[in-house]
């Protein structure tokens, strides 16, 4: 393999570890179902490799790979076409088009829900983590936590509530 | 960009919480999508939401080769791990081995770091726990003469849900109740935190625990080591030179500590036995503890005690409110029979109002235990009310339990509406207590800010409102203290035409009118505006002494 294929390929691992969180989370603001959006990834992964050639080095990765992402959700609304939890296009795009224009804050608010985790007790940080752990479902969680199912979507609900609000507050703290 | 109210923010949150969980029904998907498409904020809301549905799964992977749960750092090794096995593949399609290599060399070669546990092995240990947020672990369910040794410090209401938190008492006692089943009965002068919902820690001073089967497990911190119940009955007093009485009354207690030599001791202590642990750790047995520790029956005893001397304060205001020449009508809802269909109004001096009527409301109880209430719930309860009087000026109060906030109104008093001067007193669909007037312009609406928010809903709470032509203001008060205040515009002379108590007969879109889903158990109309301390009397003399099943629906 010569120097420059090299070169490109160690490109590609630096830039795919520097944003394939945030490119996850734009295709999860798509596709709400966790699941569906991990599927979208893997093959927007491939595509990206596939085309990394074409990627000229020193421009915006991350806006790349997310337009790639977004023809792979636009492609597979077929398949999610009788799932419950999929956007019209109309609604897909205008949210699409606002999450470019908060990706700054959302970095913020990504940093933020770290601090605001530590300040969760530990049963309902294991609750929520549990349930965010691949593959793990309320059922996991609810376990983890000896919680009764009704009562772990209750939690969860509050959790996420509770997380949402203090990270906003980390956020409104942070800019006073 | 419009701002969502409180109500709106819940039941965004409620739908994008069921939309992550695939919960979201067909009709609710598509209230929120047009929500979505037609609202910046809450377009912005949902991408929040969604980013941290991201980012929480991206935490929760990083945790994944690491059991601890001390950290939550983001650092370089974590992202490798999280994303390797997907780049891995995608790597290997492409550019075949030697790049699939270079992926385990770097993954390798940035390995996380060994994360140290904090916490440790040592049961002696101090605990350190970062500091929790918004969390409910216990209820305040009953106080005898409490005073809070630093008034300028955190001090819980009785029947106030308790965050991880530390209560001083200087003197008297409390009982509070953890939401995982425990009761601790604090003995002041006492300092005890509140951890976890299952787990206190004592500094010092005296607590008597009663632990049902399904809290087994709850673990008080003392200062040498640690007391986990097994289900049972115990006493703890920790004394200020740092020695610790345990006592155990029923069942099994398991102490573990460590001595400043570093002996581990572990002790388990059965029904009718006795530890002593001195300063530097040592457990001998004992016979007895030196002095005896108060119980939940005691305290429900010396409860019951200072009940009865709240109720006579209480009866004693209610006939001095009843005797007032300003009161124009009073309902202290006191003494009536469970089958009465008549509100008995109590002002002497007011012979011209009427007893008010009583149609489909149930009698229930209310504040406290023997006293009456009124409760409505389904939409033609109501108590209809003769109120001939013409007021410059006034005050309305009313002691009333909401259930819920699912109507655009709850209403507490309200006349009907095409009346010149008729007046309807509510609470609104987002908490705030509003007083609508009829002006020769149309109608007016004073709100107060969010009064009744969810952690309101289900409890008693005071409320007043006082219209003062002369000052032109309008008052809202909540539990005895002023709350807000607006301009009054264009006084009129209040009048009550066609009044219902608890019920409103002309809100919008609602047919055969609403009633307030919950229940009123006080309530005056007073010629004139009583200022603060009056309005705070009513309050302080009347609110709840003990909160009767205080964990029956919070157990989650």
């Amino acid at each position: 393999m010569s120097n420059n294929v090299q070169d490109r390929s160690s490109e590609l691992v630096q830039l795919m570890m520097k944003y394939q969180r945030r490119i996850f989370a734009y295709i999860h603001t798509l596709v709400p179902s966790r699941s569906d959006a991990e599927d979208i990834l893997q093959e927007a992964s491939l595509t990206i490799c596939e085309k990394f050639s074409g990627f000229e080095t020193g421009t915006n990765f991350y806006s790349w790979a997310c337009q790639i992402a977004y023809w792979k959700v636009r492609a597979a609304r077929k398949k999610f076409a009788t799932s419950k939890v999929v956007f019209n296009q109309e609604v897909l795009d205008v949210i699409s088009e606002t999450r470019f224009e908060l990706e700054e804050e959302l970095d913020t608010r990504h940093g933020a829900l770290s601090r605001c985790l530590k300040k969760l007790n530990d049963r309902d940080r294991r609750m929520v983590l549990t349930r965010y752990e691949s593959g793990k479902n309320v059922t996991a969680a609810a376990q983890a936590s000896g919680r009764t199912i009704q009562g772990a979507y209750k939690a969860l609900n509050r959790i996420r509530k509770t997380l949402f609000d203090c990270v906003s507050f980390e956020i409104s703290t942070e800019r006073a | 960009m419009t701002s969502l109210s409180d109500k709106e923010i819940l039941e965004l949150h409620d739908l994008l919480d069921a939309l992550v969980e695939n919960n979201l029904p067909k009709h609710k998907l598509v209230r929120l999508e047009n929500w979505i498409s037609d609202n910046e904020e809450v377009r912005q809301y949902y991408i929040e939401f969604m980013d941290m549905s991201s980012s929480l799964r991206h935490y929760a992977e990083e945790l994944i080769s690491d059991d601890t749960e001390d950290t939550v750092e983001e650092s370089p090794a974590n992202i490798v791990s999280f994303w390797k096995p997907l780049f891995a593949i995608a790597a290997l399609v492409v550019f075949g081995i030697f790049f699939n290599q270079e992926i385990q060399n770097f993954s390798f070669s940035t390995d996380a770091p060994k994360l140290v546990n904090s916490k440790g092995d040592d049961p002696a240990a101090p605990l350190e726990r970062a500091p929790v947020i918004v969390d409910t672990v216990a209820v305040l369910t009953k106080s005898v003469g409490v005073r809070w040794e630093d008034p300028t410090q955190f001090r819980a209401d009785l029947g106030d849900t308790l965050e991880p938190s530390t209560l001083k008492l200087a003197n008297g006692l409390a009982q509070v109740e953890f939401l995982q089943g425990a009761t601790v009965v604090l003995e002041g002068p006492v300092e005890f935190s509140l951890e976890n919902p299952n787990e206190g820690s004592l500094a010092r001073g005296k607590l008597r625990a009663i632990v049902p089967q399904v809290a087994t497990g709850f673990t008080v911190v003392v200062p040498k080591g640690r007391v986990i119940d097994l289900g049972t009955d115990f006493g703890l007093h920790v004394h200020a030179g740092g020695s610790t009485e345990l006592f155990v009354y029923q069942g099994n207690v398991i102490y573990e500590g460590q001595t400043d030599s570093g002996e581990n001791i572990t002790r388990e202590v059965s029904g009718g036995e006795s530890i002593f642990i001195d300063p530097y750790g040592n457990a001998n047995w004992v016979e007895m503890p030196s002095e005896p520790f108060i119980s939940a029956a005691d305290l429900a005893f010396r409860s019951m005690e200072e009940s009865q001397r709240r109720h006579s304060a209480w009866v004693d205001l209610s006939n001095d409110i009843s005797s007032d020449p300003k009161t124009v009508l009073y309902f202290s809802f006191d003494n009536h029979s469970p089958w009465s269909r008549i509100l008995r109004n109590e002002s002497v001096s007011n012979s011209s109002v009427q007893n008010g009527a009583i149609v489909g409301c149930n009698w229930s109880e209310g504040r406290w235990s023997g006293k009456g209430a009124l409760s409505f719930k389904r939409k033609n309860d109501r108590v209809r009310l003769q109120l001939p009087s013409h007021l410059k000026s006034a005050t309305f109060s009313a002691w009333l339990k909401i259930d819920s906030l699912d109507q655009s109104i709850s209403p507490i008093i309200c006349s009907e509406p095409k009346s010149l001067g008729s007046v309807c007193w509510s609470v609104n669909g987002d908490g705030k207590i509003v007083l609508r007037t009829r002006n020769s312009g149309g109608n007016t609406f004073y709100e107060s800010a969010v009064a009744f928010r969810s952690d309101k809903l289900g409890r008693w709470a005071h409320v007043a409102t006082t219209y003062n032509a002369d000052a032109k203001m309008i008052t809202h008060y909540v539990n005895g203290r002023s709350f807000s205040r607006e301009k009054l515009i264009d006084p009129v002379i209040l009048t009550f035409p066609k009044a219902m108590l608890g019920h409103s007969s002309s809100t919008k879109g609602a047919n055969g009118g609403v009633a307030l889903n919950g229940s009123i158990d006080e309530f005056g109309v007073f010629e004139g505006v009583y200022d603060e301390d009056q309005i705070r009397r009513i309050y302080e003399v009347g609110r709840p002494f003990e909160v009767p099943n205080a964990l029956g629906t919070r157990i989650p």
